[in-house]
């Protein structure tokens, strides 16, 4: 398969709440997405934009149809993702992550607030700002 | 208060409880950030815990009357250095419970009995306007104002004889606050951060500022101020890696009474830490999603239009 892989999405309700660690977002996360669910994606990566006050991963998701579907992950600012470990050769082009978060409430738009990041390598990265914790 | 209403007060109040209770206090004070590649240090004992402003607020008053504060070369008590805290009251300054987008924390109003915001039933009106129409000043890269800029971050305060530089990672925004006695810079000019000027009180150092633009609002909840507030922050070292942060916000066109907040700002400590840059505008696509939504830049909120809906509002109520 090319630089696109099919990838299942599921949808967690409700219950997943209690699980889920908040966000320390620098503004309200609820105004713009829907934080009663979370949902997953899995595709490939087309770019990483490590700009603030957000940075963010377009990523190729192949839906139900087979059709590609270009998403925007939201991520915490590059400060806070570097001082936590995360490095620019981490989300490398046309590798394949899983991405766990919030979706927009902008039903046009394909669009997430990261909690977590499978990487290529296996390992799984929270992608926001944890709670309590100063950037 | 309805059955209703009774139920769920009771409901978060419970749900605060089991969320602090499960924690430690150590364990909800702010780790200390991580310099680029360094492991983490344990984080310095504080002295006072950071779970409730009402109690940092009367330890660190305590502590402050024999705690014998690091002295700058002209005899001052050194704040310098870099600083962090709790930043839950930027989610809301009343009591709320911890959720998918808050951490959720206790009100951080110290002064008033029932931890509610003493705000007029007018603003009230306006307050859930705000919220329900206007995107939060933070999503768009505007300054947080005052004294929410010290509730929103990681900071660096350099000091000298004459100025204390509050500067802020979030947004790359600073604060001049001049301590060589100069007057308010006057009425023709109106600043998001505002105007402050401070003077020492024994070892406590009281920051006044004025001439806010009346765009920022105190918390995510929509609770704002005129540019006719004034807000005293008062800053103490009570312990080598802590200052009681207070802050007293005066709008009476807003509010029936002064409230003061408070918190503990925290000495970060990690080795090598430094602020860097946050040019906050080049990733800013919140707002156009916000907007798709019907969101709405803020457009601000004058004294004058202030005094307009409030006559505006207390005609309606009178009918």
């Amino acid at each position: 398969m090319k630089n696109t892989l099919v990838i299942a999405r599921a949808i967690a309700m409700g219950c997943v709440l209690g699980a889920v660690v908040p966000i320390a977002a620098h503004h309200s996360l609820a105004a713009e997405f829907d934080v009663s669910r979370m949902v997953t994606v899995t595709g490939t990566i087309t770019s990483m934009r490590w700009t603030n006050p957000h940075s963010w991963l377009h990523v190729d998701v192949r839906n139900a149809r087979g059709q590609v579907e270009k998403w925007e992950i939201e991520f915490s600012s590059p400060n806070s993702l570097y001082r936590r470990g995360w490095r620019r050769t981490d989300l490398p082009p046309n590798s394949v992550v899983t991405v766990v978060g919030y979706p927009s409430r902008d039903k046009s738009a394909k669009v997430l607030s990261a909690s977590d990041v499978k990487l290529p390598d296996g390992r799984t990265l929270f992608a926001g700002m944890p709670a309590g914790e100063t950037p | 208060m309805s059955t209703r209403t009774s139920l769920l007060v009771l409901g978060m109040a419970t749900a605060l409880a089991v969320v602090w209770a499960a924690t430690a206090p150590a364990a909800r004070q702010a780790p200390a950030p991580a310099a680029a590649g360094a492991a983490a240090p344990a984080p310095p004992e504080f002295v006072c815990p950071d779970y409730s402003p009402i109690a940092i607020q009367a330890c660190g008053r305590e502590h402050a009357k024999t705690f014998k504060p690091p002295r700058t070369a002209d005899g001052k008590p050194d704040l310098s250095g870099y600083w962090g805290g709790s930043q839950v009251a930027h989610e809301d300054l009343e009591a709320h419970p911890k959720t998918p987008d808050d951490n959720g924390g206790p009100s951080a109003l110290v002064d008033v009995p029932d931890g509610k915001v003493p705000i007029q039933p007018w603003a009230e009106a306006k307050r859930l306007e705000n919220k329900a129409k206007y995107i939060d000043q933070n999503a768009q890269c505007f300054m947080s104002g005052v004294p929410r800029h010290l509730y929103m971050g990681a900071y660096q305060f350099i000091q000298t004889p004459t100025r204390l530089v509050l500067l802020s990672e979030e947004t790359n925004a600073y604060r001049n606050v001049f301590l060589d006695g100069r007057p308010h810079i006057g009425k023709d000019i109106v600043l998001w951060q505002g105007d402050s000027r401070g003077r020492w009180e024994g070892d406590t150092l009281v920051v006044e500022t004025r001439n806010q633009n009346g765009n920022p609002r105190l918390d995510q909840q929509g609770r704002f101020l005129t540019d006719e507030a004034v807000v005293t922050e008062r800053f103490t070292l009570f312990e080598s890696n802590s200052i009681l942060y207070e802050a007293t916000v005066d709008d009476p066109l807003v509010y029936t009474r002064p409230f003061t907040l408070a918190i503990g700002l925290r000495r970060n400590v990690r080795p090598g830490y430094e602020l860097w840059e946050e040019s906050c505008y080049e990733g800013e696509s919140n707002s156009k999603y916000l907007r798709n939504i019907g969101y709405r830049t803020y457009p601000g909120f004058s004294g004058k239009e202030a005094r307009a809906a409030k006559e505006a509002f207390e005609r309606r109520s009178a009918r």
